[in-house]
């Protein structure tokens, strides 16, 4: 991995590219063909969904009415900022702002931490009231005789997205170690760049769980 | 140069679009019926689709840099979403059209 910087003008990068142009438009490149891969993981579970939801409306929509949409639109919005602040880290790079790299960074991933925080608020209270995905399913007052599906579909989805904020949170820890060790200016930001995609990627996904979770009527 | 072919995006622009995803959210909670008893039957769940939609966009469009950059990176994340549309197409044609058997053991 090519991580030498020359103070000025091109960098260095690994033989076998013509230039460091084109090693950043590889690996670039490369991340968005691994997204297609999580899009189109992610996609097959929103298929489904859309599948039984179609097939038992008020089932989920009764799945829905547990679900508390403020700390949905909440996370919504922390992801959101996330995002923002994870574009700001590559825009001061950018801009050899090598301080408020860092400071992006960090505001990212006290984003990360404040969304897994009220997930594992949210998962407290289901787990307390048996809402829990498919056999565990054991709440009583339940309506809809299949209203387990729902919380399968609830946890399967929410659970895959929250373990990718979990390794986008390693990630960002990752490149801020090595903001703060100053690898990062105007001539390479390629791991920051490609981090950033993952981390946009994830707020994607929840742009559209969002809804689709917690605002059935 | 890592990227001499596009300049970088301003603040400002980066500013606009947060500030238009927080208005959007705003809207998608507004539209919901749980939330607000907004009630348009099955239009509701298209409308909040389309500005999910929009979401999207804005978030892959400029914080992704998918505006600025080579037509390679967007043909990917579109590839995508068409083959998904094509699996979500014809698992729908499937079920829409079964026919509940009745036993007659």
């Amino acid at each position: 991995m090519s991580t030498d910087n020359t103070a000025v003008g091109e960098r260095h990068h690994a033989h076998h590219f013509n230039n460091a142009e084109h090693e950043f438009n590889t690996s670039m490149f490369g991340v968005w063909c691994f997204l297609l891969t999580e899009i189109l993981m992610f996609g097959g579970l929103f298929v489904g969904y859309f599948i039984f939801h179609n097939l038992y409306p008020d089932m989920f929509a009764e799945g829905a009415s547990h679900l508390d949409w403020r700390y949905g639109a909440t996370n919504t919005l922390v992801l959101l900022m996330s995002s923002f602040t994870m574009v700001l880290s590559i825009y001061y790079a950018r801009k050899n702002n090598t301080k408020m790299i860092s400071w992006c960074l960090f505001i990212t991933l006290l984003c990360a931490i404040a969304f897994m925080g009220i997930k594992y608020i949210e998962y407290s209270h289901k787990i307390h009231e048996g809402l829990l995905p498919g056999e565990l399913f054991s709440y009583a007052h339940a309506e809809a005789a299949n209203l387990g599906l729902y919380f399968s579909f609830y946890f399967m989805m929410t659970g895959l997205h929250g373990s990718h904020v979990l390794v986008g949170m390693g990630l960002i820890t990752w490149i801020l170690i090595r903001a703060r060790r100053g690898e990062f200016n105007e001539h390479y930001y390629t791991p920051v760049e490609g981090v950033g995609l993952f981390w946009h990627l994830v707020d994607l996904i929840w742009i559209y769980l969002f809804p689709l979770l917690y605002l059935v009527g | 140069m890592s990227d001499s072919h596009h300049p970088v995006t301003s603040f400002e622009t980066y500013r606009n679009v947060i500030l238009a995803l927080i208005f959007l959210t705003v809207v998608t909670v507004a539209i919901a019926k749980p939330v607000s008893g907004f009630d348009l039957g099955v239009l509701n769940g298209a409308l909040a689709m389309f500005v999910a939609t929009l979401k999207a966009y804005l978030v892959a469009a400029y914080f992704m840099g998918l505006r600025f950059e080579d037509k390679i990176n967007k043909s990917i994340l579109i590839m995508g979403v068409v083959f998904l549309a094509l699996l979500f197409t014809v698992c729908m044609f499937d079920i829409m059209t079964r026919v509940p058997v009745t036993s007659t053991l």
